[in-house]
This record gives C-alpha cells, structure tokens and sequence, in this order.
C-alpha cells in the first residue's frame, strides 16, 4: 500500500466520523424523580444514607441523605415529605454541633427546608426515636443522657418546646395526639401535646413488668388500635387507649418444647407486625439469658388474633432485623448478615421471593412505607 | 468515703431528670438494685470531674488475667463497641486526641483471676473517626434504651465536645457487693 492509499483512506475515515458526529444528539443530563411509595417498598438505613427498594423487583428507586448521627426517618405521605432528624458538627466529626430536622421532598428526595432543634437527640438508629405525632408534630427523642422529647411543628416548620421525659423514652403516636412511651421502672407513660404543641397531659400506666427479671425491649410495633411490645423472654403485651392505658395480659411466643430447646427472641430490629393480616413476624434464635441482641437463625409466623405460630422458616444466613409491609400481601423484609443484603419473604408463607443485594452501606436497620 | 456516701453526694449534685429517674430505684434492696441504682447515678455526672471511685480502685491494683485486645477479655462482659486497646490506646486510656466521654454504662463482670465481682464503667472515646478494629459486643445485664445506665446501645459520648464515637474502654470501678 503506497502513502497516497493511505492517505486516501484515512482521510475517507475522517469524513464518515465527522459525518456521523454531526448527525448524534448529544445526551442531556438530568435526574429522575420517585414515584410515590409503593406498599412493598423498603428503605434500609446505613451509616451515610437511606437507601429505598422496590421489594418486588430488587430495584434501588433513590437515597436521601441522612448523617451516621440520626436516628430515624418518618414518612409523611400526606405532605409528601421524609423527615430526617440529625446531628451535624462543623468540621465532619467535631467542631460546633448542630442539630436539625431536615425536610427532603418525596419526588426529588432532596431536602427543601429544616428546623434547628437542641442539640441534644438521641443518636440510635432505631424507628421509636422520632415520630408523627397527631399528624402536625415530629417528636424526637433526645437523650444528653437525661431524657427529653423535642416537638416540632411540620406544618409551621418551627420548633415548639422540649419537653422533660425523665426516666421515660422513646416516641410511638397514639390517636388524639399523644405518644407512648417506655419507662424504667416497669410502666408506659402516654404525654399529650395541645393544638399548638405544648405538653397537655401526661399519664402513666401500672407497673407490668420489672427491668432485672424481664425487661421489655425498647422497641414496639402498632396493631390496629395500639402498640404491640414483646419482653427479653418473649412474652407479648398488646396496649390499647381507649381509657388510659390498658395493657393486657401477657401471653408466650414460646412452647414448652421451644424453652427446652432453648429458643429466644433477639436482633436489633426483632419483630414486625401485619395489621390487615394479623401476622406476627418474629426474629428467633438459640441461646440463653442475655442474648436478646444476638442475630436470628430463623423467622417465626405467628396469628395474633389465635395466638398460634404458623411457620417457621430457617434463614440461611443469620439476620438481625426484620420488618413486614402494611398491605394485605405482605412482604417481609430481612436484614441479612450476608454484607448489604436484604431478603424479600412472602410474610403469609415464609417463602423466600427476592434477594436484594448491594442495598445500603452498612445497612443496619429496616423501615417499611 | 463509702460507697453509700459518695453516692448521697454525688446524687446532690445531679440535675432533677436524673434524680427523679433514681427515686424509685433507691428503695430496692436487691444487689441488682443498688447496681442499677449506681449505674443511674452515674448517668448524671457529666458535670462532675472524671470518675473518682475509679482513680480511687486503680490505684490499688486486682490480679488480671486475659488479653485486653481480645472480645473475651473478662472486663468486657457488657461491652458494645471498639476495643480503644485496638485502637492505639489501651482497655482503660483512650487512643491519642480522643476525648474521654465522662458518662458511661455499668456491668459487673466476674475476674477469673480471683474469683470475684467488679463494677465495669465503659466509657467512649470520642471525637476522632470510627476505630473499626477489634468490634465487641456482649451483653451480660444489658438493659434497653430507656434503662440508660445499663444499656451498650446508646451512644455514650456525652459531655464531650464530639458526640462522634471512635472507641470504648473498660475500667473497673469497685469489687461488687454480693447478697
């Protein structure tokens, strides 16, 4: 081939790209907005974001920023908008400390405004740490380490008060704007808040349990028309407020054989609850006193309304937090000990649906819609 | 000063939250009570300086026994969190730059060196990034969130200028009293 033929061809080559880069529309980027929530929809929270999942297909649908310091986001789907409570220090780790609620938009998942709250909010990743309360306030519990609330308004976007919870804490929304909470000496107390925010009553329940012999966990799930709380040694107390607190009797997840055996509860996140099934999920493993935080070998089904377990399904790697959707076809979600994954169970039949991987860094704790 | 006294004392000096949150402790008789009772006490020094029962009992010395890098290490039995002896600091001295957290959770561990009951006080270490070394939990007599005094949950990084955790130590604060 002589000098000229490459020339030729080359320059041959040159026209045809030239020809086709004038005819390429070049990509525009941009973003993509989230569609509104869907009943098996999950969010897994880690160290530096919220990570939300279609449950039914394994599809990441976003993230909304969230520091290592915040405890809990709350979904408001009237107002279209995630409530992210958080810690923030002017230089990453240290330097002053500002503490804020941060409002993120449902669509764009971004934040659009936030309210300063005292710097003093309990930093445990855990869904009893902030909640809606009578639909126009976020509570959030602080703990410096006396225990406290914070109100703030979400309609007016503007803090109300703090309110002293001493010896009580957590944040579960009772009807007629009150919330429950969990108190160390054995008993519940319910604070209601008035139109504006401001504390308007405050009762305190029975002793029902006793901290040293059978303490119940610092976690709660709603039923119907209460909260659903379940001690170290399995036993299930439902409360309802229809006249004060009434708590009922308790009854055991665990037969005779199960004691034998040895079985407990125990996780981070160690029970969930259907309400329009009426399914129990409960996180289940082997050992003795003082495992209550040890990871699960197995999910147990239970019917709340007979009291009775429908499966038990073997998990095949250890997990430590569990959660179930709202809607009649339930899925349960579980934080597997396998890094960064979440299985998708169908709750009614303990069947294994999805295995969603890479979801979250550090994933720890587990939120449904 | 006794025991009994110091805390007397030391209860005089906690904001009202805390001594109301310890009220109803103080009318159990139980070892496990006044343990509790104790750990609640402690949860309201952050204004008082740095744990002087414990400068008091490691002056005097208890036989050891054990790695102080290793989960199973006796003093550990209620821990939750970083080995700061992993981290470039020791089980009761935090690594460099990071700041002591005042406040801390309880355990009572038995020293299989000698047979007997300890006190543990685990304090954070805070302000300086995530150790990451050496993770341990355990949680012999751990309590939930709203039992603060004993719960390994919480993060006990108050009092300090950084609530960031980077570490835990564990030092002994008095032989426990038994019956």
């Amino acid at each position: 081939m002589t000098k000229l033929t490459v020339f030729l061809l080359a320059s041959c080559f040159a026209f045809w790209g030239a020809r086709a880069w004038s005819e390429l529309v070049p990509d525009e980027m941009g973003a993509t907005t989230a569609g509104k929530p869907e009943p098996h929809w999950f969010m897994v929270l880690g160290s530096t974001g919220a990570y939300v999942f279609d449950g039914d297909n394994g599809a990441m649908q976003g993230s909304i920023n969230k520091p290592a310091y915040a405890p809990a986001i709350t979904v408001d789907i009237d107002r279209e908008m995630f409530y992210v409570p958080g810690s923030y220090y002017s230089r990453g780790i240290y330097g002053e400390r500002t503490d804020v609620v941060v409002f993120n938009a449902m669509d764009t998942l971004a934040p659009v405004a936030e309210v300063r709250i005292p710097a003093k909010m309990a930093a445990i990743g855990h869904r009893g740490m902030s909640n809606l309360v009578g639909e126009q306030f976020l509570v959030i519990f602080n703990l410096t380490p006396a225990m406290s609330v914070s109100v703030v308004d979400v309609e007016a976007r503007e803090f109300v008060v703090e309110i002293s919870t001493a010896g009580c804490g957590m944040v579960f929304p009772v009807p007629e704007r009150r919330f429950l909470q969990l108190c160390g000496e054995g008993t519940l107390q319910v604070i209601g808040l008035d139109g504006r925010g401001n504390e308007a009553s405050r009762v305190r329940s029975e002793k029902f349990f006793d901290i040293d012999e059978d303490p119940v966990f610092d976690y709660a799930v709603p039923t119907t028309d209460g909260w659903l709380l379940v001690s170290f040694e399995g036993n299930i107390y439902e409360v309802t407020f229809t006249d004060g607190i009434q708590i009922s009797e308790p009854w055991s997840l665990l037969t005779e054989d199960d004691i034998e055996e040895r079985w407990r509860i125990g996780g981070n996140q160690p029970f969930s609850y259907n309400a329009a099934t009426g399914t129990l999920l409960t996180l289940m493993h082997q050992g003795g006193v003082d495992t209550h935080e040890e990871e699960g070998t197995e999910i147990w089904g239970f019917n709340l309304n007979t009291q009775r377990r429908g499966y038990r399904t073997v998990l095949e790697a250890p997990a430590s937090a569990i959660n179930v959707s709202r809607d009649a076809d339930p899925r349960l979600f579980v934080v597997s000990s396998t890094p960064n994954t979440v299985l998708v169970y169908n709750a009614l039949t303990g069947r294994l649906l999805n295995t969603v991987e890479e979801a979250g860094i550090f994933a720890g704790a587990v939120q449904r819609f | 000063m006794k025991p009994d006294r110091l805390l007397e004392e030391l209860a005089k000096r906690l904001d009202r939250p805390i001594t109301d949150g310890t009220r109803f402790l103080a009318q159990r008789m139980s070892r496990r009570g006044w343990l509790a009772r104790f750990g609640t006490l402690l949860v309201g020094m952050g204004a008082l300086p740095l744990l002087p029962m414990a400068r008091q009992v490691h002056a005097t010395g208890i036989p050891e026994m054990g790695d102080p890098q290793s989960c199973d290490y006796w003093r550990y039995c209620a821990f939750g969190g970083y080995l700061c002896s992993c981290c470039g600091g020791t089980h009761t001295q935090c690594p460099p730059g990071a700041e002591p957290s005042p406040v801390a959770w309880v355990g009572t561990c038995v020293n299989a060196a000698d047979g007997k009951h300890y006190l543990i006080s685990y304090n954070d270490c805070c302000g300086k990034s995530l150790c990451g070394r050496c993770g341990c939990h355990r949680t012999e007599g751990d309590k939930p969130i709203y039992f603060p005094a004993k719960s390994n949950n919480i993060l006990w990084c108050f009092g300090t200028q950084s609530h960031a955790y980077t570490c835990t130590v564990a030092l002994v604060l008095a032989e426990a009293e038994t019956g």
